[in-house]
């Protein structure tokens, strides 16, 4: 591991335990993230990049998930051996959170400034109620927040969603913590407000010097963001890369798939947009092979009965497809005009895009 | 020019809060003073944040509400006020598909009588087998397999029960859908085939549709004509290209500025959105508050829609004071 890893995933594997029958909710996922980098974590619902968090909080939804294996290495301690107690000393303090829904994260019969009082305490035990509510009064302008002294003293129903979102990324912050994790934080959010968070976001992160880990299922929100994406299906990491190598030339069929099933705002108009067919798999049973073959148009033989090793560049890229194997045996039955007629002709669209 | 199907004009929908302290401050203008028209097989769309008016507009257009002012007329017809036959006859020409299909789809039905139901509620005289035989038919249509008849929504997942609510609304054959939202819930590798299949129906049934989207991309992937409201006023209307390719009002350059993209760009303007939503109003331009080209007038007079645009064609229009007197410059004023 080289200096500037903050936080290295390996092999992860979070399962849930229900009565009918495991969820392999994450199932061997490994990623990285450098120090001051964004990171983006992109991938569809049940695809584990929420359990993936919860898991790196240590806040998986005991007792039914289960950390059944794999290394979350925190500058080079593995959470996964920490008690509860010392994960303590983790949360908030090293790793800062921001979650979906703004007013279910907030206390909704606390007012906003003793919230935020309460995470700043925690900081400087000794302070003064007034010191503190002064500090308070700060985060909240730090966040972009008006008026922050009358603020102070509103309830969190009486703020916008993008307000409330705000204060949940000023108390995350409050601590400095070295590594943000924010979970789709502006789902909840209209376009413009969106926007102006994730600004706000990118202002935070240089700032404090810290590394953000932004999860999201839309492509578009990591590509504005984020150095560097990953890419997550059903449980495992298939791709990561720098977001400009992502957004030219993806190396997964997944992530190329993902790109040109989108309608674009600018650059020529396609008239049919690129069918993934078949639908997100579930992630019950065991599977060999690609968890993605099934869906993919380039799949083999190979690709059905054995999971494609990771491939690493030199630039720290990985891809997990057997197409990128060098001297592996061609995936039998894979056409090798990659891609489709019908995605060549939305490369050139999306390079319209690009300009 | 296709004839025009729906014609919407002056519509408003006032909705009047019972506890609100303040006296004077408890009507809500959800839709106020709407006009437009969709023409026979064309594509609609209408975009808005949250609380812009567009799905309340919506449910007025499927008569699931009432508007409170202005008039709808359907194929001539007026609808506003149509009651009984006349209202169930508006209902067979134009169906909806919402968003959550998991809550427009009853949980104890059967797939078979879900799609069924629009037909049987219209009391045809088509005989079982033959309803029957067209809910296959659909079922084939919308690319599931006629297995599926006997299962529940819940057996479903979110992809299919999307076009299970999309061959419903095509039982009763209707000229024209309203798509609130369609594809918003569904993953993003599932949305391309909806939005497919969307557009291939109505190639194949010459279908009108009126799409409500907050997605831009979408919306320019579907329709033809966009109209973006805010705070329940039109402020821009006209050809999708060319709002979406040069917007004109404010609000719309924000928007457009403001949608993610498969992109990075450096130093967006997104100055115009150095604040939040206000609330409704009664005197000057609803987009004011937050407008850095806003100028006294626009907090007094509310803007009319005048025809915009380098083409000057009649149906590209924008609601802006600043827009009439002088082009806006590309970079808001400091």
């Amino acid at each position: 591991m080289s200096n500037d890893t903050l936080l290295e995933i390996k092999d992860l594997r979070t399962y849930v335990h229900m009565r009918a029958g495991t969820v392999r909710a994450v199932d061997g996922a490994s990623f990285i993230i450098r120090r001051g980098e964004a990171l983006g974590l992109v991938g569809e619902s049940g695809s584990g990049k929420s359990m993936t968090c919860m898991a790196i909080m240590r806040v998986e939804p005991r007792p039914a998930a289960v950390i059944e294996g794999g290394q979350i290495l925190l500058e080079g301690e593995n959470l996964i051996d920490k008690s509860l107690e010392e994960m303590q000393q983790v949360r908030g303090r090293r790793i800062g959170m921001i979650l979906q829904d703004p007013l279910n994260s907030l206390n909704p019969v606390l007012t906003i400034g003793n919230q935020l009082i309460e995470a700043l305490r925690l900081l400087e035990p000794g302070a003064s109620k007034a010191d503190l509510r002064r500090k308070a009064r700060a985060a909240l302008e730090r966040v972009g927040i008006t008026n922050a002294a009358s603020r102070l003293d509103s309830y969190p129903f009486e703020f916008s969603g993008g307000m409330c979102q705000r204060v949940t990324a000023a108390m995350a912050v409050a601590r400095h913590p070295t590594l943000l994790i924010a979970d789709e934080p502006t789902t909840a959010l209209d376009v413009t407000t969106q926007a102006r968070f994730l600004g706000l976001l990118d202002q935070l992160r240089r700032e404090e010097g810290m590394s953000l880990l932004l999860v999201s299922h839309d492509l578009g929100i990591v590509a504005e963001t984020c150095d560097r994406v990953a890419v997550m299906y059903a449980g495992r990491v298939v791709e990561t890369g720098v977001t400009t190598q992502i957004l030219s030339a993806p190396r997964h069929p997944y992530t190329r798939a993902l790109m040109f099933a989108v309608p674009h705002l600018h650059g020529p108009r396609t008239k049919r947009l690129y069918q993934i067919r078949g639908e997100p798999p579930s992630v019950r049973a065991p599977t060999v092979g690609c968890r993605f073959a099934p869906r993919c148009d380039q799949a083999g033989d190979l690709c059905r009965v054995q999971y494609p090793p990771t491939v690493h560049y030199a630039n720290g890229d990985t891809v997990a497809c057997w197409l990128h194997v060098p001297d592996a045996a061609a995936p039998a039955g894979a056409s090798h005009t990659l891609p489709l007629q019908r995605v060549d002709s939305v490369v050139t669209d999306a390079e319209g895009c690009g300009k | 020019m296709n004839p025009p199907l729906l014609e919407v004009r002056g519509v408003g929908k006032t909705f009047v809060l019972r506890h609100q302290r303040r006296r004077g401050h408890n009507i809500v203008r959800a839709v106020d003073n709407v006009s437009f028209v969709v023409r026979k097989g064309e594509s609609v769309g209408i975009a808005g944040e949250s609380g812009s008016g567009k799905s309340t507009l919506a449910r007025i257009i499927l008569r699931l509400d009432r508007p409170t002012d202005g008039e709808i007329r359907f194929a001539g017809e007026d609808i506003a006020t149509a009651e009984g036959h006349e209202l169930m006859a508006y209902r067979r020409q134009v169906q909806a598909v919402f968003q959550n299909s998991s809550s427009a789809l009853s949980p104890r039905m059967r797939i078979r009588d879900i799609i069924a139901e629009p037909l049987i509620v219209q009391q045809s005289d088509t005989s079982p087998a033959e309803i029957d035989r067209r809910v296959d038919d659909l079922l084939g249509r919308v690319g599931l397999s006629p297995q599926i008849r006997l299962s529940f929504p819940h057996e479903l997942s979110g992809g299919q029960k999307q076009r299970v609510a999309i061959a419903r609304s095509l039982m009763v054959r209707p000229s024209m859908l309203v798509l609130d939202e369609p594809v918003s819930a569904l993953d993003v590798s599932v949305r391309s085939q909806v939005l497919n299949l969307l557009l291939d129906l109505q190639e194949e049934r010459g279908l009108t549709y009126l799409m409500i989207a907050h997605d831009l991309a979408i919306l320019r992937h579907v329709t033809t004509y966009l109209v973006i409201m805010y705070l329940g006023r039109i402020v821009e209307q006209g050809p999708t290209e060319e709002i979406l390719g040069a917007p004109q009002h404010p609000y719309t350059r924000a928007l457009v500025a403001a949608s993610p993209r498969l992109e990075r760009i450096e130093n967006r303007v997104l100055a115009a959105l150095d604040s939040e939503v206000t609330s409704t109003t009664d005197d000057g331009c609803a987009y004011a508050p937050r407008c850095p080209w806003a100028e006294a007038r626009c907090h007094e007079e509310v803007p009319r829609l005048m025809v915009v645009g380098e083409h000057a064609t009649a149906a590209h229009m924008a609601a802006c004071h600043a827009l009439q007197a002088v082009s806006l410059s590309e970079t808001p004023p400091a």
